[in-house]
């Protein structure tokens, strides 16, 4: 198994990267339907 | 004639650009070793680095792109002025150094996709005896040798690979770039998230990420780390390499820079970890010890990615699927990104006075004679990545100058806020930029102390070391050389690509 320390430091890259990216791809999404409208 | 001004349709096909651009070889055989090594210490501090070096760059180089609409002899140069045009021609060059060599690794990954593809197949619906020896170290060493030195295979798998991209780009950027990359990018994102789900599955892949993941807040005080993470940082997401000028010049003006840039450097990195989360486990779970695992990362990334990980799918169940999956996606990265740095020479081609397919013609012409040597020797190979890999950085210095030159701020308002989604700060800009200034400087001066090579200027005779892979003698002398060529015909360049 993953130690603790592993799991923490996963969570807080993944967070900040891939949830980064999916936050910017929803902001772009809402901008585009904004600007649509 | 004057051919019709070409444009990307949408914001998501220029971000697909960028990303096609930006996830190339390196996400899958740099950032996993590296990453490796140092752990989550080294990830976190890559993070910074995005929004320190790579972000600014970036979103300066889409808007100057954007702004001008031309390629970036053009852009760089209207930026400069005529007393600092060479800057301009001085990063077209490093560029376009890459762009030759890097056609050769398209070649390999090609070659090796062809392989895996025949093991498949064998593993399928014949004996799998491709696999089994796959599987035994000295097959393996052999192939990758034989593939690199004086090797036609390699050239012709090159060629092919060139043609391929002429063929591409020539269609223009609508019928091209964009359809290509609209099933290249989700595609390769898909087989990484596929590779990984193997991986994790296997016995012993979490030791991968605990390697990945640990933080250790002591590793902070190490300065390689920090060194490592800019430079990785600064190379994968084609920061400074003008790419991102020349896919801004077929931008509409109405375009966003920064949501679009921020989207791309994030992808970017993403598929990077996802990369890391595929590798990692996989080398761990197939080694008998981490020490063990931890040695093959320590092999090179050529290394790596052509002996190691091939021998280390075919010993795994299911290993020619992944093995496949693996090497289809490594193809598509790089072809992805060897697209966008012919269209750079494209672009400025098209700007002087040829139509597109004149262009992609003498783009692949160029890109076969002047990469020949690289695809027939290793040697060659290697000094040339060196070489222009340090060259980015220089084209970092040089683009920080410029931008630092016209004034920070007065940049950001003129060309990236022009109709930006959201704007970022520009006491943010403005400190980044003169980080990346001095950043820069520090970091060619560090590498270039590593001690590569055992003779770094002079060999044991006291003659200037040029010929040797890795020494700074070879890197100054073809840097030396781009200068002369940049500073000699400055005011051609100028008269040709800016005032024109």
């Amino acid at each position: 198994m993953m130690s603790t320390e592993a799991i923490i430091g996963m969570v807080v890259c993944l967070t900040i990267t891939l949830g980064g990216f999916i936050g910017l791809v929803i902001k772009a999404l809402s901008m585009d339907k904004k600007k649509e409208e | 004639m004057a051919e019709k001004v070409e444009e990307f349709s949408s914001r998501w096909s220029i971000i697909l650009a960028s990303l096609g651009m930006a996830i190339g070889a390196g996400n899958l055989w740099r950032f996993p070793r590296i990453a490796g090594e140092y752990g989550g210490t080294f990830i976190i501090l890559w993070m910074v680095f995005l929004l320190v070096w790579s972000i600014p760059l970036l979103m300066a180089e889409l808007a100057l792109g954007k702004h001008y609409q031309k390629g970036t002899l053009g852009s760089l140069g209207n930026l400069a002025g005529k007393k600092f045009n060479w800057m301009g021609v001085f990063i077209t060059i490093v560029t376009l150094g890459i762009a030759f060599y890097y056609s050769v690794v398209t070649g390999w990954s090609l070659r090796y996709f062809i392989l895996n593809t025949e093991s498949l197949i064998g593993y399928l619906f014949g004996s799998g005896e491709l696999n089994t020896k796959i599987g035994e170290t000295d097959f393996m060493d052999t192939f990758w040798a034989s593939l690199s030195n004086s090797s036609w295979v390699a050239v012709v798998c090159y060629v092919v690979t060139i043609l391929a991209a002429i063929w591409v780009l020539s269609k223009g950027i609508k019928n091209g770039l964009e359809k290509v990359n609209k099933i290249l990018i989700p595609t390769l994102f898909i087989l990484l998230m596929v590779v990984s789900a193997f991986a994790l599955n296997m016995e012993g892949g979490y030791q991968g990420l605990e390697y990945l993941f640990t933080i250790d807040v002591d590793k902070f005080s190490n300065p390689t780390i920090w060194i490592e993470a800019i430079t990785d940082s600064a190379w994968s997401t084609g920061a400074a390499w003008g790419l991102m000028i020349t896919i801004g010049s077929f931008s509409n003006k109405r375009e966003d820079v920064t949501l679009n840039t921020f989207l791309g450097a994030f992808g970017n990195n993403t598929a990077a970890l996802l990369a890391a989360m595929a590798i990692l486990p996989a080398v761990f779970a197939m080694s008998a010890t981490p020490e063990g695992a931890m040695a093959y990362l320590h092999e090179g990334s050529q290394a790596l990615t052509f002996t190691v990980i091939p021998q280390l799918f075919a010993k795994m169940p299911g290993g020619p699927i992944l093995s496949f999956i693996f090497f289809g996606a490594f193809l598509m990265a790089a072809f992805s990104s060897l697209l966008p740095m012919m269209q750079l020479l494209i672009k400025n081609l098209t700007d002087y006075t040829l139509t597109r397919k004149q262009a992609a013609f003498v783009a692949g012409a160029s890109c076969f004679i002047i990469g020949f040597p690289s695809a027939y020797s290793l040697d060659v190979f290697k000094n040339q990545d060196w070489v222009w890999g340090l060259g980015l950085l220089v084209s970092g210095i040089f683009l920080a100058f410029l931008i630092i030159r016209y004034g920070p701020t007065k940049y950001k308002k003129d060309f990236i806020d022009e109709s930006s989604d959201f704007t970022v700060a520009n006491w943010y800009f403005k400190l980044m930029i003169y980080a990346i200034f001095i950043f820069g400087l520090f970091l060619v001066y560090w590498w270039m102390s590593q001690g590569y090579s055992e003779y770094p200027w002079f060999d044991a005779e006291g003659n200037w070391n040029v010929m040797d892979v890795y020494s700074n003698a070879s890197i100054v002398t073809q840097w030396g050389i781009a200068l002369v060529i940049a500073i000699v015909f400055n005011g051609w360049f100028y008269k040709k690509f800016v005032r024109k």
